[in-house]
């Protein structure tokens, strides 16, 4: 399961961004043949939404928290094994009520979604 | 020449797929030691002793006293991000007992270890504290190590954590049982509870000594060393050096004690000591630099010979000191040299003597002249000194610092010397003396006092030389003249053997002369009179005031309409009680007399005077110090060796001359004469006391042994000291330096820090939504660069909390360099360097905040740099552009690479009341060049021509993005017309005018005189084809018998034109009237003659016509008037004048449109032919303008021809550059496609291939 700051994911999200860095590049036509700028390729500065159809309240709440606490945290995709961690900024956290599954202690938010900005990858 | 790129990077801007780069630091101007320093907080409450670390995570701790606020005392905890971004900070109250020697260490776990010693004055006791703080300042714990009585003498506890757990304590103490200063160590594995005292025995010190601020470091090597300063000599003040002890086992045992600093005198001497390690092997000693007072004499590197103040002079905005040197002991008082002192290092910057470039006369100025001194006050960089002997020797040199020119006025031509007079003034007597010259900068006048005291004729002339004029002859113009005002005594009072004084003081409408005398009979006086009417005010002397000093005044100073003075003591003339010195109110002509109450002498002998704080007067007292007059309520404070030890190396205290820095409240004084004092120099020293200052030695180890370098300021100013450091986490060659820095009068303190090492890459922080573009251009406009950084709060200058807010302040060095990624390697070239003129930064809640950096070259400080008057140069352009950069702009010789301008030839011309940038731009265009810094910030110079080499060929229009021809900015003038003088002189007359007149008397003693009329009353007017008219002349009938009087100009000044001779002839009547006289005689003999009708007085007739004869030749005087007319002389320079014509437009306009220039630089037709076929070239080619945006090669330049093909044609074009703009912005993500690396170029298309 994902690690966000001290806080372990009860679910991991349905779908996210892959994590990997983008080309910056540019390109323009000049007047007989065409230029290409490349600045290689960078993942940080990139935005990361992770998504979720449904989560526990305490699932939310807790991700709410950190993003409440409004400070850089690090936060640890263990993808398909990976150990690469990324200092992340939490950019913002949304989710509806489940209002029929209000009083059940699972799965009572819906079409939750995380962002998390990636600041650096922790060395 | 074009820029030349590294081989790979050259090809690689042919490419057509580039990885483009760039590179943005921030550098210090100049280097970064001394360092300036910026404040911590804008607090007005004590900040003191900081103690700092560098944690673990990367984040800077520091701590300092503050207080006391409300009663207490606090900790201020300041603490950084672990990116060194911003500083937080915490309170901590301490109580209201004042603490002192916080030192801070890391703790294992990360939390920070705080000690102090608490002065507990309640119960008499120290106590020495810790205390725990989380990194983040929350409190953890505290308590109490251990406590002892405070009136044993403790030296300020030190911190260290040696390893793991393990934390070491040191202080110092004395010990009552054996009168004995020992170290004491605490050691604890926790930090909360501590082992009992242990002494720390440090060999080699004798025990008795004290020993003060410790200090611990943990080197590289695994050694601790101890640091402290050793009390060697306590009589007549402190002395004390820097010692240290090593242990290498952890503070178990240490060695004996090694010193490292060598002050010998009590005048300076060294304290608190702490080091910091950047590599192995190497340590940086800090320490506090004590200083009562800075000496100096002809010791000193760069002061030439000769070291007894004669005068002094302070220039406040550049804060340099200027000391001239005369001789004062018996036979002549002749000039030794004016040396420059910065006060500021305290090294001399500069000398002259009479073997210098540019040197003082060496026979105006010889070994066998008279100088004297207190004569001559300079302003600023200004300093005059005159000659003070009487004609032919008398003349002026002013030497102006700043420019390094040194002008000779000669009031008389001697040829011993072979100079001929230059100052357009005739002195009626050569008895005459300078007696006194003074600097007026305000108002660009040099005064010069005269006086002749011979007994016949005293004469008093005061007068100025006006500074604006460049070129010989000088003129003096006369404001005083007066003949037989003073006496004799009066007027040898202010000559160069007595002790007159002048001064010349336009804001207060006054000129003010004494005359005085010490040791002598003669009785002195005062006279003052309104400058702007030269009328004489106020006549002060013993006869017409009882109560003004005998002796006349010595010196004195003028304050809030009152004179305070010098004198002599005489117990006669009932002036028995007129003692120290005397307050002359000129409202109400009333003397008040002030007697210092440091002596009980009759004389004192103040040789100088100064203003120092308002309402204070310093004075200079030989024999006695440096003594303050309160004017207030009426006291002394006098500064001599007794209250600052070391004022002076030899103790003594013969203070000749005074001058205040009231920025600084710092007295400069000049000391000793030639004979009777031992030490000769100056001496600099604070009002409030020492100054301290923190210097810094390197330590280099060589084997086992460690040597240190040569002492220097490690900050800027004398008053800021106790200094810590700490290597910058980030990169080891780099150090924070934190100290306590008070104000002038040492009544507030603060903490202020700088960076050793402040280089910062601005490079991460560049946004990328705004581009960075870099402008150059011919137009002589400086190199401009813009762009924006991120994270603008940490680079706003007014964020204090930030530790980044100096690396975009105005004024700070921002270096450009553009690359490319090859192969993965980067290559680089340099683009320029530039100045910060503008940051903008905005803060609006909900915007992210960025700062805007636009940054120049440097020729954007030279269009406000005002240049006086430069030299007269006789040069090519090349040389005098080199001289004037590195003369007024201050760019080192290394810095000037300048080829020779085609077309050069000579310029001769000064520059006066001009600013540098036009300097630099009338040479350049009078040769059609322009000036730039190139990539390595060299200044050079490039030719703007049509017909210069390709530097750059384009094959192809691949790399062209737009092509757009516009001419917007031209116009139709075809035809430039420019217009010189030559530099020969041509004579000319002017109309015929009045240039004299003759008065006189003639009578019947008749004779032929001849009478020499000069055509001014200067003789300096030269004039043609003298004629006279007769006004007035005496005509009586005796005249008429004999011939009448006859009048002719009989000689004409035909060599230098400044005279004719008058020859009035008036008949000789004496031997009518011998005649006349003996017949009136005979006619006494002579009786009546009987006719028998009536008696004929026949005698008595004879006798009254004998008499009204004789009578008539006796009333025969009477005056004569004469006025010369002629035609006046001048020289003309001949106007001169070239044009060239751009037919072709002409011809298509139908019509002559012309421009008109004037250069003063064309000296020929042929020049002003060469300035109009380039200015004509440059209005032809801006109608042929063309803007192109291309692919970005960093091999173009501004004023490089470059080749191109035309998009349309695919022929070739030869453009010049006029003007380009680099423009570089990286792409803001994967798909956006909004990054380039573009050329944005105007130039002309100069021809078509």
């Amino acid at each position: 399961m994902m690690v966000l700051s001290t806080t372990t994911f009860a679910l991991d999200p349905g779908s996210m961004k892959m994590l990997k860095g983008d080309k910056i590049n540019a390109h323009v036509q000049t007047y007989s043949s065409v230029q290409y700028f490349s600045w290689g390729t960078a993942i940080v500065g990139k935005t990361i939404p992770l998504k979720w159809n449904a989560m526990p309240s305490t699932m939310f709440d807790a991700l709410d928290a950190v993003y409440q606490s409004d400070v850089q945290v690090v936060w640890q995709p263990k993808l398909h094994g990976s150990t690469v961690n990324y200092n992340v900024e939490v950019l913002n956290l949304t989710g509806e009520y489940w209002i029929s599954q209000e009083s059940s202690a699972n799965y009572n938010r819906i079409n939750c979604q995380l962002d998390l900005l990636i600041m650096s990858e922790v060395t | 020449m074009s820029l030349s790129l590294d081989a790979t990077l050259n090809t690689a801007q042919e490419s057509a797929s580039r990885r483009p780069i760039v590179e943005i630091k921030s550098l210090p101007q100049g280097t970064d030691i001394p360092l300036a320093g910026q404040l911590l907080t804008d607090n007005t409450i004590d900040e003191k002793h900081p103690s700092a670390i560098a944690h673990s995570d990367g984040r800077l701790c520091l701590g300092f006293r503050y207080g006391a606020e409300a009663g207490a005392y606090l900790i201020k905890y300041y603490f950084t991000d672990t990116a060194r971004n911003e500083w937080s900070y915490v309170d901590i109250n301490i109580g209201t007992d004042d603490f002192s020697g916080l030192s801070l260490c890391e703790l294992t776990n990360g939390n920070i270890g705080m000690v102090y010693l608490i002065n507990d004055t309640g119960n008499t006791l120290y106590r020495l504290k810790y205390r725990i703080i989380t990194k983040q300042g929350v409190a953890v714990s505290d308590g109490e190590i251990a406590n002892w009585a405070n009136t044993l003498t403790t030296g300020d506890p030190w911190v260290l954590t040696i390893t793991t757990n393990s934390y070491i304590v040191v202080y110092t103490k004395f010990v009552a049982g054996d009168s004995h200063y020992h170290f004491y160590k605490r050691t604890s594995a926790d930090f909360t509870s501590w082992a009992g005292e242990a002494e720390m025995a440090v060999g080699g010190l004798d025990d008795t000594k004290e020993k003060r601020n410790p200090s611990l470091i943990l080197l590289a090597s695994g050694d601790i060393w101890l640091w402290f300063d050793y009390v060697e000599a306590t009589a007549g003040g402190d002395l004390t050096n820097i010692y240290y002890s090593i242990s290498a086992d952890n503070g178990g045992t240490w060695g004996v004690g090694n010193v490292v600093t060598s002050y010998t005198l009590k005048s300076e001497i060294a304290n608190h000591a702490v080091s910091v390690q950047k590599v192995a092997d190497e340590q940086y000693l800090l320490f506090t630099r004590k200083i009562s007072a800075l000496q100096m004499d002809d010791s000193e590197t760069n002061w030439l010979s000769g070291d007894t103040p004669g005068n002094m002079c302070f220039d406040s905005v550049n804060r340099k000191l200027y000391v001239t040197n005369v001789y004062s002991g018996g036979g002549y008082k002749k000039f030794q040299c004016i040396v420059k002192i910065d006060i500021d290092t305290w090294t001399v910057d500069d000398c002259w003597d009479v073997s210098t470039a540019p040197a003082f006369s060496s026979d105006a100025f010889s070994a066998t002249q008279h100088v004297w001194w207190h004569r001559d006050k300079g302003e600023r960089y200004l300093i005059p000194i005159a000659n003070r002997n009487i004609a032919p020797c008398r003349c002026i040199g002013l030497l102006n610092a700043d420019a390094d020119t040194i002008t000779h006025y000669y009031f008389d031509t001697n040829t011993g010397w072979g100079v001929t007079k230059n100052v357009t003034w005739t002195s009626p007597s050569n008895n005459t003396e300078i007696t006194h010259t003074q600097i007026d900068l305000t108002n660009n006048k040099l005064w010069v006092c005269m006086i002749d005291n011979h007994y016949t004729a005293r004469r008093i002339f005061i007068g100025y030389l006006d500074l604006t004029e460049g070129a010989e002859p000088y003129t003096f113009t006369e404001v005083i003249n007066e003949l037989n005002t003073i006496t004799e005594h009066e007027a040898t009072g202010v000559g160069k053997s007595a002790d007159g004084y002048f001064e010349v003081r336009p804001e207060d409408d006054l000129i003010i002369l004494s005359g005085g005398f010490q040791n002598t009979i003669f009785d002195g006086f005062m006279r003052i009179w309104t400058l702007s009417t030269t009328a004489l005010w106020k006549y002060y002397n013993h006869g017409l005031f009882s109560s003004f000093p005998y002796y006349g005044i010595n010196r004195f100073v003028y304050y809030g309409g009152k004179i305070y003075g010098a004198m002599n003591y005489t117990s006669s003339y009932s002036q028995e009680d007129y003692r120290g010195i005397v307050e002359i109110d000129l409202s109400n002509d009333t003397f008040i007399y002030h007697r210092p109450s440091y002596a009980s002498i009759n004389d004192y002998d103040f040789y100088d005077f100064c203003l120092g704080e308002p309402n204070k007067i310093i004075c200079a007292h030989f024999g006695y110090g440096i003594a303050i007059y309160n004017i207030g309520n009426d006291s002394w404070i006098l500064h001599s060796n007794t209250n600052i030890p070391g004022l002076t190396s030899s103790g003594e205290n013969d203070f000749w001359h005074c001058l205040y820095d009231d920025v600084n409240d710092l007295i400069f004084g000049g000391h000793g004469d030639s004979t009777g004092s031992a030490w000769q120099g100056v001496v600099m020293f604070s009002i409030h006391g020492s100054m301290r200052q923190t210097a810094y030695t390197v330590g280099t180890k060589s084997g086992a042994s460690w040597n240190w370098s040569s002492i220097a300021a490690l900050v800027q100013g004398y008053r800021d000291y106790e200094a810590v450091g700490w290597v910058d986490p980030g990169d080891s060659g780099s150090m924070y330096v934190f100290w306590t820095s008070e104000n002038v009068d040492g009544t507030e303190h603060s903490i202020k820090w700088g960076k050793d090492g402040s280089t910062l890459d601005l490079t991460p922080y560049l946004t990328r939504e705004d581009e960075i573009s870099f402008e150059r251009s011919i137009d002589g406009t400086p190199s401009r660069l813009e762009f924006t950084l991120a994270a603008g709060h940490l680079f706003d200058p007014y964020n204090k909390n930030s530790l980044f807010s100096p690396y975009v302040k105005k004024g700070r060095k921002i270096t450009l360099r553009f690359g490319e990624i090859i192969s993965s390697s980067e290559y680089w070239q340099k683009m320029g360097t530039v100045v910060v003129a503008e940051a903008r930064l905005r803060y609006e809640r909900g915007e992210y905040t960025n700062i805007s950096v636009i940054a120049e070259d440097e020729r954007i400080i030279w269009e406000k740099n005002h240049i006086y008057a430069t030299e007269y140069y006789e040069a090519f352009p090349e040389t005098i552009i080199s001289d004037v950069l590195q003369t007024w702009a201050a760019i080192d010789s290394g810095d000037i690479s300048i080829s020779n301008f085609d077309n050069r030839v000579q310029i001769e011309h000064q520059w006066i009341e001009t600013e540098l940038f036009e300097v630099i731009n009338q040479i350049c265009d009078r040769f059609g060049y322009y000036i730039r810094f190139d990539v390595d910030h060299v200044a050079e110079c490039k030719r703007i021509h049509y017909d210069n080499s390709v530097d750059h060929t384009y094959t192809a229009a691949n790399k062209i993005i737009s092509h757009e021809p516009d001419d917007r900015h031209s116009n139709f003038i075809n035809k430039v017309t420019v217009m010189g003088q030559e530099r020969s002189w041509t004579d000319v007359t002017f109309g015929e005018e009045r240039v004299g007149e003759l008065h006189g008397t003639t009578g019947w003693w008749g004779a032929k005189k001849d009478y020499r009329v000069y055509y001014s009353p200067d003789a300096s007017r030269r004039c043609k084809n003298p004629r006279l008219n007769v006004l007035e002349i005496a005509n009586s009938i005796a005249f008429k018998m004999a011939g009448s009087i006859s009048e002719s100009i009989s000689a004409q000044d035909t060599v230098t034109f400044k005279h004719c001779t008058v020859t009035v002839k008036a008949p000789n009547l004496i031997p009518a009237l011998v005649g006349g006289l003996v017949a009136l005689a005979a006619t006494y003999d002579i009786g009546n003659v009987e006719t028998g009708r009536m008696t004929i007085s026949f005698g008595r007739i004879l006798t009254n016509l004998s008499l009204s004869f004789v009578l008539s030749i006796l009333c025969s005087i009477g005056n004569f008037q004469y006025e010369i007319y002629a035609l006046p002389m001048g020289k003309i320079r001949r106007s001169i004048q070239a044009s060239a014509d751009d037919t072709e437009a002409q011809a298509e306009t139908g019509c002559v449109i012309e421009k008109k220039l004037e250069d003063p630089l064309c000296y020929s037709q042929s020049d002003c032919a060469v300035v109009a076929n380039h200015e004509l070239m440059v209005v032809k080619y801006q109608r042929r303008r063309i803007r192109i945006t291309k692919i970005a090669h960093l091999q173009d330049e501004d004023g490089d021809t470059i080749q191109i093909v035309h998009p349309h044609t695919g022929l070739s074009l030869k453009i010049f550059i006029v003007n380009l703009i680099r423009r570089y912005k990286k792409a803001s993500g994967a798909n956006t496609n909004d990054g380039y690396f573009y050329d944005h170029i105007i130039g002309w298309v100069v021809s078509e291939l």
